[in-house]
């Protein structure tokens, strides 16, 4: 038993050594094989994981090959024919279909909106949490305002549905003020789509987003107030010159998150929400209505591989210039 | 100490006051949905705001649990939480473990292989060419089996495990304690809060997830969960028709009553679906929290 001690020790060297690539010389298969063994007990806990990741998160990329074919369910993902155009045909087509063309456009429009709207106001809100003077009365508006994080978003939509309705509380509010007023549906409403979305996006979301940003508001040195304080800085200097530039950097990261996702939407929400009446369809929408329900399986997969792309480039990208600007990068 | 001055204090009126009206926002749709699904349907349709039932009454939670769909739906809402959770719990714990040891070799290369596909995912179509290749298309485990593995629950618990002192593991070795010891008496046990922030975030998901019903279920009269019953209801106008019938057949709802009544059915499903989480929510809400912080600790 003290032997397996000894050997713990030892085997940190022999890590050290492979893990750094140093040592590979003619004994490297010997050691190789020789840490596997010693560490047996170790890499079978890592296999579950390692499984679980392979094959449902690697294999399905093996897929993707279908977004350069004409994708037949039966002859499968060998068998089926090369797409025209050196299998680009269906990478064009993207630009030839309107419906998803637009999508695209629909979807860079949400995200762009939510990023406007939706990145500041859990900031702004962390702000204002902070300014309440009252444990109590802050531990309740935390309490209340994280609580729709936890809702589905079909229960979120089907709120909605009764809230917004044309016998629900909104119409009623208003008919109270206004006896001759008609009845809207106000959710069958196209033009009214779009800041639905937006609002159901803040009303889940902004509270538990503000989480993070309190946290690095509290986390600020509190020697840095009261310097200010002698200094005859007010709260909202001290807001402005100590809190926001401490927090940055947090800031920072989450906004390098969102931009990779600029072009993908929230399916639940989206979907969710559309009815009969109601024409905004995004990629996500498109993707599962072209793909699933029409089986239009090639062109759904380019369309996802295309962004998927896009989205990993931007998020490079956001992080260059992130790290060029000095702040706090991701990777 | 801070000076106070009239400013700030109009400052905080308006704050509390944007505060309570935030509030007010968040709860009142839900207090409505309440009100209305305790409310006799007869009287639903036209009373518009309320604070309390008019005639209080449970006939539309009677009438949606005479109803067989939801009691399906409900057990495998809640095989899929005893199933799933532990299953997740089980894979990422051991991984964590495994590769929170700053000693064994070739760790980052497999933490590296974890974390990719947090950037590169293939997408919806071919993750459905691929479970229909594994026969998980319209089966029990298309809900359990791909969230065995959640790189998020992963990196929780084991920056949580770097917390834990290795002077621990080393002298327990010096007693001569085994690695299958030292994980199951001395890592499990202090990994128990971390465990629960888990088990919670986990089951949540379960109990709110539709969109695998929507992909992957494709006759999902069998395998239907109380979140896509929701859905149902919200969408699908036969259902709600569907559901009235049945209602008057067992005698539950008064025919009288039909006019406000898809109303109130639906306002019931609501409640049936959210109410497990907003009880349970508050009590555990520190468990959310504490996963949220420890979780945007930089990898």
């Amino acid at each position: 038993m003290a032997q397996s001690a000894a050997g713990a020790r030892g085997g940190s060297g022999i890590g050290a050594g492979i893990g750094s690539g140093a040592g590979m010389g003619a004994g490297a298969p010997r050691r190789f094989f020789g840490a596997l063994w010693k560490y047996k007990f170790l890499y079978a806990l890592a296999v579950p994981s390692l499984a679980f990741t392979l094959l449902f998160a690697y294999l399905p990329l093996s897929g993707l090959v279908v977004a350069f074919k004409d994708y037949d369910i039966w002859k499968g993902l060998l068998g089926s024919p090369w797409a025209a155009r050196f299998g680009f045909e269906h990478f064009f087509e993207i630009f030839r279909l309107k419906p998803v063309i637009g999508s695209v456009g629909n979807t860079l429009l949400l995200s762009s909106l939510n990023l406007l709207i939706g990145f500041p106001m859990p900031i702004i809100f962390a702000l204002l949490l902070n300014e309440l003077r009252r444990p109590a009365f802050k531990k309740a508006v935390q309490t209340i305002s994280y609580m729709p994080n936890f809702l589905s978003w079909i229960s979120v939509i089907g709120l909605a549905i009764v809230f917004f309705g044309d016998y629900g509380p909104l119409n009623d509010l208003l008919g109270f003020f206004d006896p001759d007023r008609q009845r809207v549906l106000y959710l069958s409403r196209n033009e009214l789509f779009l800041p639905f979305l937006l609002f159901l996006n803040l009303w889940k979301n902004t509270g538990f987003q503000s989480i993070i940003f309190l946290a690095a508001i509290t986390g600020v040195d509190v020697q840095l107030f009261e310097a200010a304080d002698i200094d005859g800085a007010n709260r909202f200097r001290q807001a402005w010159h100590i809190t926001l530039p401490s927090i940055a950097p947090t800031v920072s990261v989450m906004f390098i998150l969102s931009i990779g996702g600029i072009l993908s939407s929230n399916f639940e929400l989206v979907f969710g929400l559309q009815n009969a009446f109601i024409d905004f369809e995004t990629i996500d929408t498109v993707v599962y209505k072209y793909g699933l329900l029409q089986r239009g399986y090639s062109l759904a997969t380019a369309v996802g591989l295309a962004r998927g792309l896009i989205a990993l480039l931007l998020t490079v990208a956001a992080n260059g210039v992130a790290k060029r600007m000095g702040s706090t990068a991701m990777f | 100490m801070r000076k106070k001055s009239i400013g700030f204090g109009i400052f905080n009126c308006f704050n509390m006051a944007f505060m309570v009206l935030a509030c007010a926002i968040i709860l009142y749709p839900y207090l409505h949905v309440l009100v209305v699904a305790l409310n006799d349907n007869a009287n639903t349709a036209y009373t518009g705001m309320m604070l309390f039932p008019q005639k209080p009454t449970l006939m539309n939670f009677r009438a949606l649990l005479s109803d067989g769909a939801i009691w399906h739906s409900a057990g495998v809402t809640l095989t899929r939480l005893l199933v799933g959770v532990p299953l997740t719990i089980f894979v990422n714990f051991t991984g964590s473990y495994a590769l929170s040891k700053s000693y064994l070799p070739g760790r980052r290369a497999m933490v590296l292989i974890l974390m990719i596909p947090s950037y590169i995912s293939a997408g919806l179509i071919p993750t459905y060419i691929l479970y229909a290749r594994l026969h998980l298309l319209n089966s029990f485990w298309v809900y359990v089996l791909p969230v065995g593995f959640w790189f998020f629950g992963f990196i929780l618990l084991r920056t949580y495990m770097y917390t834990i002192p290795e002077s621990l593991e080393e002298s327990a070795k010096l007693d001569g304690a085994n690695d299958f010891l030292i994980l199951l008496r001395i890592y499990l046990p202090l990994s128990l809060p971390i465990i629960a922030t888990l088990v919670l975030f986990s089951a949540v998901t379960h109990w709110n997830d539709w969109t695998t019903t929507l992909y992957f279920v494709t006759n999902y009269r069998g395998l239907s969960t109380l979140a896509f019953e929701l859905e149902r209801v919200l969408r699908e106008q036969d259902r709600v028709a569907k559901l009235i019938q049945e209602a008057i057949v067992h005698g539950t709802i008064p025919p009288s009553a039909s006019s406000g009544t898809s109303e109130g059915l639906r306002n019931a499903q609501i409640i049936i679906t959210t109410l497990p989480i907003i009880a349970v929510y508050p009590f555990l809400q520190k468990y959310f929290i504490q996963g949220i912080m420890v979780g945007s600790v930089k990898e």
